[in-house]
């Protein structure tokens, strides 16, 4: 009951941190070819991160002057971003599926509730693409062991993001005219 | 800011205001762009008024959130009625903003770390065997950095590890009562965690309001327990201090600050808000939160208030309202039954990742969200502690 320090060189060393963000940059150049490894690999990313960057938070608050750990504070930042992007790529991604569809994906995943309450959000928020929506009829999973209808589908969402993208930049221009 | 010596807090006060007078056009400018933008995506969504991403992020409905604030507007009263007693006590019948943001009344008691770990560990174990045996598995596991050394960052808070399944608690121990209140709201960080954690990650990723549901309700437990224990007036009356302050801080500063926000957001709508204006919109809230007590409230509060610049959480101060009346009709529910601690508070912490608000309160506490009445008896720890603090002090008021 004596101990004040918080044991934290027990958990992990700082090249273990060095091993986890590799680990996680490696995950985010993959392509998943379907929604369901896309949502694996999004839960995987997601929990390293918060592993990670609060493990680095923790050997900062420790000690602030520790000058090593500061340039892994702004590694995993730029981790972070290239994460939260990849949130916005999965939101874009299950917006656009039918309702039929992501009811049978919905049903057989144990994320139910997270996606449901992505997919709210996100419809709201791509319904300025409407005229590009919800077009999908079949769902992109490995489930379905089809693996044309796959490649199709996935090449469909590809060009559906490009487009939006362009979309995106020109909007946000406008904002920042709107609001300057 | 928060020195004993009121010399000392008015020429701190002094050096904040000279300093944010400096750059207040500039902060305004940045609070403007943030809404601006917020309001320009939300036009293009569609979305009539601003709070829907707020009531996505908080998985609250408009209904249940309105039903608080209407709440929240009960015991305005009673509340003032506190601050002008606190300031009695200090012999003056007005006070500064900054008289607020100290204690009246401070615990004389030195609290040993050891004292400390003693106190949680023995307050959880009487509540529920599990999380009596939670504390000591993380006081022998050393999973708590107390101690006072230079270089530390100053604050605290519960750091998570999903992969390895551990938690981390971060703070500044100083012997002192306040340090034990924010020692068990860690530790109730760290037990939603370690609820959660055989949760698949993405069933781990909890509302911003839920998150400080069991840190509140921990932080409560151990102060009321200790407060019971405790007879010299003087003590109880720091003590009552500290829940109070927390407690107003979310039922009656909070909610001024939300609508602080609405009302700068709809101005903003019809083109820039400048910093004497949103100095104005605040301090007009600030005025109806303490009452006549506090006639010139902080100028420059918008400026340091750091959720209100937040670009991804929209609207990022009221979640901390929602999570504190969670929590303290929680603490009801357990203190009436502590075997509801299992049934209820933990169902609820195990849901916390897999349903909105409104289901929780539904669900667990077989309540309704919308109602008004849910959430003024959510005060009820509250206004229990202010009348305990009005019945002490109502001897010692200074005589005319």
């Amino acid at each position: 009951m004596q101990q004040t320090r918080w044991q934290l060189e027990k958990l992990y060393t700082i090249d273990d941190v060095k091993v986890g963000i590799a680990t996680i940059q490696e995950a985010l150049i993959k392509r998943p070819s379907t929604l369901t490894e896309q949502v694996e690999r999004y839960q995987q990313v997601a929990r390293d991160v918060e592993e990670w960057s609060d493990f680095i938070y923790c050997l900062y608050a420790e000690d602030v002057t520790r000058s090593e750990v500061h340039p892994l504070l702004e590694e995993i930042e730029v981790v972070q971003a290239t994460v939260r992007s990849l949130a916005a790529e999965l939101d874009t991604q299950i917006a656009v599926v039918s309702q039929e569809d992501w009811e049978t994906f919905v049903a057989d995943s144990p994320y139910a509730f997270f996606l449901n309450e992505r997919r709210d959000v996100s419809r709201i928020v791509h319904r300025l693409f409407k005229n590009n929506c919800y077009k999908t009829s079949v769902l992109t999973d490995s489930k379905a062991g089809d693996n044309s209808t796959n490649s199709a589908l996935w090449h469909y969402v590809s060009s559906w993001m490009e487009n939006k993208s362009r979309l995106v930049k020109g909007y946000t221009k406008r904002c920042l005219r709107l609001t300057a | 800011m928060f020195a004993p010596d009121r010399l000392a807090r008015q020429a701190a006060a002094k050096a904040v205001d000279d300093a944010c007078a400096e750059e207040a056009d500039l902060f305004a400018t940045i609070l403007n762009r943030i809404a601006g933008f917020r309001l320009q995506s939300y036009k293009m969504r569609d979305w009539e008024q601003p709070l829907t991403e707020l009531l996505e992020q908080n998985r609250i409905t408009e209904a249940s959130l309105q039903a608080m604030m209407d709440a929240l507007e009960h015991h305005r009263e009673l509340f003032q009625a506190y601050y002008a007693r606190k300031i009695a006590q200090a012999e003056r019948v007005t006070g500064e903003w900054h008289d607020f943001e100290t204690n009246t009344y401070r615990s004389a008691r030195h609290v040993p770390f050891e004292t400390a770990q003693t106190i949680v560990t023995k307050q959880f174990k009487q509540l529920n065997p599990k999380l009596g045996a939670f504390a000591e598995n993380v006081f022998s596991k050393g999973w708590v950095d107390a101690e006072n050394r230079p270089g530390k960052a100053e604050g605290g808070f519960c750091a998570a590890f999903p992969i390895a399944k551990e938690s981390r608690i971060f703070m500044t121990y100083r012997d002192s009562y306040p340090d034990v209140a924010t020692l068990a709201h860690e530790f109730g960080h760290a037990y939603h965690n370690y609820l959660l954690q055989d949760e698949l990650y993405l069933n781990q990723v909890k509302g911003t309001s839920i998150a400080e549901t069991a840190s509140t309700f921990m932080e409560n437990l151990v102060l009321d327990a200790t407060i019971k224990e405790t007879t010299e007036r003087e003590e109880v009356l720091a003590l009552l201090e500290v829940k109070i302050r927390e407690g107003l801080k979310y039922a009656s500063i909070v909610p001024g600050m939300f609508r602080f926000e609405q009302r700068f957001y709809a101005e903003r709508q019809h083109g820039t808000v400048s910093a004497d204006r949103l100095s104005e919109l605040l301090q007009d809230e600030e005025r109806s939160a303490y009452g006549p007590v506090l006639p010139d409230p902080a100028r420059y509060k918008w400026m340091y208030i750091s959720h209100l610049f937040n670009p991804n959480l929209a609207f990022y101060n009221i979640p901390y309202t929602i999570g504190y009346l969670l929590s303290n009709s929680l603490y009801q529910t357990v203190q009436a039954d502590p075997s509801q601690f299992s049934t209820v508070f933990e169902a609820v912490m195990h849901d916390s990742g897999q349903a909105t608000i409104d289901e929780i309160i539904k669900r667990h506490l077989n309540a309704d969200p919308t109602s008004v009445a849910f959430w003024v008896e959510a005060q009820e720890p509250l206004v229990e502690a202010i009348e305990q603090y009005l019945t002490l002090t109502e001897s010692s008021l200074p005589v005319d």
